[in-house]
């Protein structure tokens, strides 16, 4: 039996990306592919090769400011081509009309600034990947 | 009859003639003439002579003429030739002397002799009575008695009748020349009525007494539209006008009541039709026909008023005019007062409006640094809570725990773990080496190597060696993880590498975070001193890259050229504020991606600071207004559209200019400045 679903983290920072693996990891369990894009750009790629691989990328965790795609832009793509898939935003610094936009987009399931909440997001990843289950 | 009686009779008979002739003759009428030759007619009949003569003398002149002749012989008068006075001069001295001469013979008497031959022969006269009669006690003439019947005495009564008839010549000849006098006074005032009459000006003659007419000419007549001087009679000037002016009338009867004579004196009066007339008036007292009166002479002089009031008139509409206009001017010059004061206020408003524009801008500038700040330090915090918050777990299970486990471990698997965290600590860069795809292979291969060792659940522990950045050790791990000490020493391998980790990405976020503080106190540096100061360029433009960094991540190449010891001159706050704007206006041009060049060289004195970006260009049509303030090519909400207009006037402040080159491609903006003072010798601050 091999893991055969994936949590991407995408974030233009490498430190942000190892501590929140490393964080959601512990707290969701080694259960899942953890992986990970510096960019957007990177990130489709990697849900792609995943996709190829037989692997179901289930949640994505996204920055928001990033060089080339920004987050929303990002997380608006991921959803055209895999509506079931769970979007979280993590971001130090947006836009407020930015962030109603999205919000009222319907592809962001979730919102939380850097630094983030840990239990909450831990809570909040584990809601959403019991809704997927449910599924 | 007896003699006296005869001569009595006489007597009577003479003068009744010479009082009937005095009385009824030509004397009364003033005509000398005829008076003498009445005189002449009357003394041959009382004188009982044949002839009488009567000649005049005047004064200062040798000649005497004869006025008449009468001879009672004959009944004709008739007139003699002139004799020049001193050929008789004897005969005349006694007549100078105003003496009676009577001669009873002019042949004998000594006083005619030298005439008688001349004179007397031709004219029969034998005797003769010589009477002067004077005027003005001056002789004026002799009556000559004179007898061609023989010689005769005269006697005293012939000399009293003489002396009566001479007195009679002195008084025809005092009424003729009353009566010439009369003549000539009559004709001087007919010419005098008739120059009045002619004159166009009224002239009228009024008594003191009450003020009436007593006189008015022609003029005056017409004027009240009189046809006869009588109609004047009685009458006031007030019964034909009406004085207007103020005071006037009252004056006027002054005068006339002290005879006080006026000058040139001007008044209006209104006449019975209605018109109104203005007059000059001078006014002399006389006495005319036995009465006291002023004789007035008027000059009109309405037109002259009219004239003069128009003129007035003119003049005070002039004046009102002048004052109008001054007080237009005076106004305008309030407008212009108050739209000066308005000016000023714009002015003030306008640099209120400048300040608050600087401080939108300064604020909106602010607004982004802070946004890219929070962004830069949201980062590495977010990241030390994430491993802060590990550590305190990996704590919270106890290093007692770790401890029991690490003691269950063999020395050569503590040593595996040993090398492991050496290898973390020799080589960092791996640490942070995120390469998605070259971990992705990592897993695949870990995932397969722990499969073929027959280590239970593979994927799992391949993604434990990937979290760990360990998954190229699988193979000489795969050993120890496939026994039984599996978990223990997994356990200690994540306390150990997971802690050394999270340790190094703790350190990595605190100096990120470090750099980002140091790089806004760079930038902020001389807030509160904005002297002029050297300032060394390359590490200012570092410090605000730093802040930039995580643009430069975006797929913008920045590259900077700039001299470690090239310093400038200027304000440091204002200045970081022009490569702010300049730099956020390259990576605004460049946008997803391309190449931004900071280039900064010294020449003469004068430092470049270029900063070039590869955009699609500024469109030609709008590079004229681009420095504007307000113009912006940015979407409402992203820019002031003040930032280039404060960005030139910042480095204008510093001595400096801003000027740019744009083609597609290729964009270049240039900050000149002066050079700092210690450039050049080396080092840099």
């Amino acid at each position: 039996m091999s893991i055969d679903k994936a949590i991407l983290l995408v974030d233009d920072e490498a430190i942000i990306i190892f501590a929140l693996r490393q964080e959601l990891r512990a707290e969701i369990g080694p259960n899942y592919r953890y992986e990970i894009a510096l960019s957007a750009a990177e990130g489709l790629e990697v849900i792609d090769e995943l996709s190829a691989e037989g692997v179901r990328v289930i949640l994505v965790v996204s920055d928001w400011l990033m060089p080339g795609m920004r987050g929303d832009e990002f997380l608006t793509k991921v959803r055209e081509m895999h509506p079931e898939v769970k979007t979280i935003m993590v971001s130090g610094q947006i836009d407020e009309d930015q962030l109603k936009k999205l919000n009222s987009s319907g592809v962001l399931d979730l919102f939380m600034s850097k630094p983030w909440n840990s239990s909450r997001l831990a809570k909040e990843c584990r809601r959403l990947l019991a809704e997927i289950s449910a599924t | 009859m007896g003699k006296i009686s005869k001569a009595k009779k006489n007597l009577h008979e003479q003068n009744d003639a010479i009082h009937d002739f005095v009385i009824r003759g030509p004397i009364s009428l003033g005509d000398f003439d005829a008076s003498v030759r009445g005189i002449t007619e009357l003394s041959c009949h009382l004188g009982g002579v044949q002839r009488t003569s009567v000649w005049s003398i005047s004064e200062g002149e040798d000649i005497s003429r004869c006025l008449d002749i009468f001879d009672s012989r004959l009944g004709i008068h008739s007139v003699d030739a002139g004799i020049p006075i001193s050929v008789y001069s004897e005969y005349d001295a006694p007549h100078r002397r105003m003496e009676i001469v009577a001669v009873s013979d002019v042949r004998t008497d000594p006083r005619t002799r030298q005439l008688v031959d001349f004179f007397y022969t031709d004219r029969g006269i034998v005797a003769l009575l010589d009477v002067p009669f004077k005027l003005a006690d001056r002789q004026r003439g002799i009556l000559h008695l004179e007898a061609t019947d023989g010689p005769r005495n005269w006697g005293p009564d012939d000399e009293q009748l003489a002396t009566v008839l001479a007195t009679i010549i002195t008084l025809a000849w005092q009424a003729a020349e009353r009566r010439t006098a009369e003549e000539t006074a009559k004709k001087g005032e007919e010419a005098l009525r008739a120059i009045i009459d002619a004159a166009p000006y009224p002239i009228a003659i009024n008594r003191v007494k009450d003020g009436t007419y007593l006189d008015a000419n022609r003029t005056i007549l017409n004027s009240f539209r009189l046809q006869e001087r009588s109609q004047l009679n009685g009458k006031h000037p007030t019964d034909f006008l009406t004085v207007l002016s103020e005071g006037v009338q009252e004056e006027l009867d002054t005068a006339l009541a002290e005879g006080r004579p006026l000058d040139n004196f001007q008044w209006e009066y209104r006449k019975k039709n209605g018109e109104r007339k203005y007059t000059m008036l001078s006014t002399r007292p006389v006495e005319y026909k036995g009465e006291r009166a002023m004789v007035s002479v008027s000059v009109e002089i309405t037109e002259l008023k009219h004239a003069e009031e128009k003129l007035k008139i003119l003049n005070e509409r002039l004046e009102q005019k002048v004052s109008e206009r001054t007080e237009e001017l005076a106004l305008t010059n309030l407008d212009l007062q108050s739209a000066n004061v308005g000016l000023a206020k714009a002015i003030v408003e306008l640099k209120e409006t400048q300040e608050k524009a600087l401080l939108s801008e300064k604020m909106a500038s602010l607004g982004r640094l802070i946004a890219g700040i929070a962004h830069e330090l949201n980062t590495p915090l977010a990241a030390l809570a994430a491993v802060s918050r590990l550590e305190l777990k990996n704590l919270g299970d106890g290093l007692d725990l770790i401890a029991k486990a690490a003691s269950r471990l063999t020395d050569e698997e503590m040593a595996f773990i040993r090398r492991t965290r050496e290898r973390c600590a020799k080589d960092r860069s791996r640490v942070f080496a995120a390469e998605p795809g070259a971990e992705r292979a990592a897993r695949r291969e870990a995932d397969a190597v722990l499969r073929k060792a027959g280590v239970i659940d593979p994927d799992i522990i391949a993604e434990d060696l990937v979290e760990l950045g360990i998954a190229d050790l699988a193979e000489s791990a795969a050993p120890i993880l496939s026994g039984e000490k599996r978990d223990d020493f997994l356990y200690v391998l994540r306390a150990s590498i997971g802690s050394y980790r999270a340790a190094l990405i703790a350190d990595d976020a605190v100096m990120k975070a470090a750099r980002v503080v140091s790089a806004l106190r760079t930038y902020a540096h001389g807030g509160n001193d904005e002297s002029i100061s050297d300032i060394a360029l390359a590490p200012e433009i570092r410090g605000l890259l730093e802040l930039y960094y995580n643009h430069t991540k975006r797929g913008i190449e920045i590259t900077i050229d700039i001299p470690e010891n090239l310093k400038i001159s200027g304000k440091r706050e204002a200045l970081n504020r022009v490569w702010f704007n300049l730099l956020s206006n390259a990576i605004h041009a460049v946008g997803e991606k391309g190449r931004i060049e900071i280039i900064a060289a010294e020449d003469e004195g004068v430092v470049r600071v270029s900063f070039a970006d590869s955009g699609s260009g500024i469109p030609a049509d709008i590079q004229g207004r681009i420095f504007e303030p307000f113009f912006t090519t940015k979407s409402a909400g992203e820019g002031t559209g003040l930032g280039l207009d404060i960005a030139r006037r910042l480095a204008r402040e510093n001595g400096g200019n801003i000027t740019f080159t744009s083609r597609p491609g290729r964009t270049v903006f240039t900050v000149t400045l002066p050079r700092g003072s210690d450039t050049g010798t080396g080092g840099n601050a």
